[in-house]
């Protein structure tokens, strides 16, 4: 995110080392401390693996500042989350599966950051899953 | 190739480091130097990157930036450089130890005055075969470079080629760098010892595989009932890896103790799981394991 210019990529399964790097970067040059940097690029990647595994195994990155944020976007084209099953982020249904099912991820993304955003259908499309992070900046944290 | 106690992942090299590297792959080899010059840009260091003598320098920027974000830029404000062994010591012909040794302190005192926070250069062994070199005087230059790093201002990885060196040359190469880095960022490699083991690398998805069997190995014959689960040389510890690590303590019945030794980040998460948390387990907090 040199110069404040959002960080985009797409990624697979093999990317992920490098997803995690380039994350990791990011909120650092954003101004995230190093543990925060570390507690957001688990998240992503939480997400990413949601991606990867139920999402047609790929995904989008999308991440920027804004408003003392970090804000990060994950999406697919899979087949979204069911209409009657859209994953309840503050219960953990498996808090440890590496996204075996995708409210774990989810719900420990959703420990780790100031607050997540679920929707359907990536680009106002009807297929695909949404996922946003929020994490706050130090000068405007909580605590 | 084996991890032993000086066994790890790129990202944690830092300045003082004088490291051996390994590939065998024409693809690979450009993984582990691109997160090696990622991590000394971010750190506002100064790169020199000295990869084989024939590739142009051009590809080689081209390869590193796929790790390394804003490469071009960082090659245009002379943050990040690509050179050779035979620029290097030029106008010199012929390699000596003492007039590399030489030219790698004023690189480093160079880098310094442009106002870095020191130098780092990762160099392919490729230029062994390009300046004609006998491989006794390059082990002799690597065994006896220890000055260059004692003021912490100077970090270096050699690179070797396994298809080009005799294994006993890269076995003998490896064991006397200070440290030595697994072959690919991402990967994974378990130490073990009577009762311990150690993880080096990334726990996640892609080598979950790896690591439950390490811990399972660890656990199957612990001395005096006791393990230790060393969790500090991890870069990355997915939560289905630290789902996986209390779910087998809390199955296996042959230990009393096990002790997790890990750093802040880690105990978060495997605090976060504490629903999986089990008698007996331990966790021992530390910072850097280096």
């Amino acid at each position: 995110m040199t110069g404040g210019a959002p960080l985009q990529m797409r990624f697979a399964g093999a990317d992920l080392p490098r997803l995690r790097l380039r994350v990791g970067d990011a909120a650092a040059a954003a101004g995230l401390d190093e543990d925060r940097c570390e507690e957001l690029v688990l998240a992503v990647y939480e997400l990413a693996c949601n991606a990867i595994l139920h999402g047609g195994g790929a995904g989008r990155l999308l991440l920027s500042r804004a408003d003392g944020s970090v804000r990060c976007r994950v999406s697919d084209d899979g087949p979204g989350f069911p209409d009657a099953a859209t994953p309840d982020p503050t219960t953990p249904d498996d808090a440890a599966s590496d996204a075996a099912i995708p409210g774990g991820g989810l719900w420990l993304a959703r420990q780790l950051t100031d607050g997540i955003e679920i929707n359907r259908g990536a680009d106002g499309g009807p297929g695909g899953a949404v996922v946003t992070l929020m994490v706050r900046c130090r000068s405007t944290a909580a605590s | 190739m084996r991890a032993d106690a000086h066994t790890i992942a790129v990202e944690q090299m830092r300045l003082g480091d004088h490291a051996f590297a390994h590939y065998a792959d024409d693809d690979i080899r450009w993984e582990v130097p691109a997160v090696f010059a990622n991590q000394g840009l971010s750190h506002g260091e100064k790169v020199i990157v000295m990869m084989d003598p024939g590739c142009p320098a051009d590809d080689a920027c081209e390869r590193l930036a796929a790790f390394v974000g804003g490469a071009d830029e960082a090659r245009d404000r002379g943050q990040l450089v690509f050179s050779s062994m035979r620029e290097l010591i030029s106008p010199e012909k012929s390699f000596t130890a003492r007039r590399q040794l030489g030219r790698l302190r004023q690189e480093t005192e160079l880098a310094r005055q442009e106002g870095f926070a020191g130098l780092r250069t990762v160099i392919d062994m490729a230029w062994v075969d390009d300046l004609g070199m006998a491989v006794e005087g390059v082990m002799a230059r690597e065994k006896n470079a220890g000055s260059l790093f004692e003021n912490g201002q100077y970090a270096e990885i050699c690179t070797y080629d396994r298809r080009r060196f005799d294994p006993a040359v890269v076995e003998e190469m490896r064991v006397s760098h200070r440290v030595a880095l697994l072959e690919r960022p991402g990967d994974l490699q378990a130490h073990h010892a009577p009762g311990e083991l150690y993880l080096i690398g990334d726990a996640d998805m892609a080598t979950g595989d790896i690591f439950r069997a390490a811990v399972s190995v660890a656990f199957e014959a612990p001395p005096d009932g006791q393990a230790l689960v060393d969790l500090t040389r991890l870069c990355f510890l997915s939560a289905g890896c630290a789902g996986d690590l209390l779910r087998l303590i809390a199955q296996t019945g042959a230990l009393d103790k096990v002790v997790v030794r890990c750093r802040p980040p880690q105990a978060k998460i495997l605090r976060r799981l504490r629903v999986m948390w089990t008698g007996g387990l331990v966790l021992e907090e530390t910072g850097d394991s280096r």
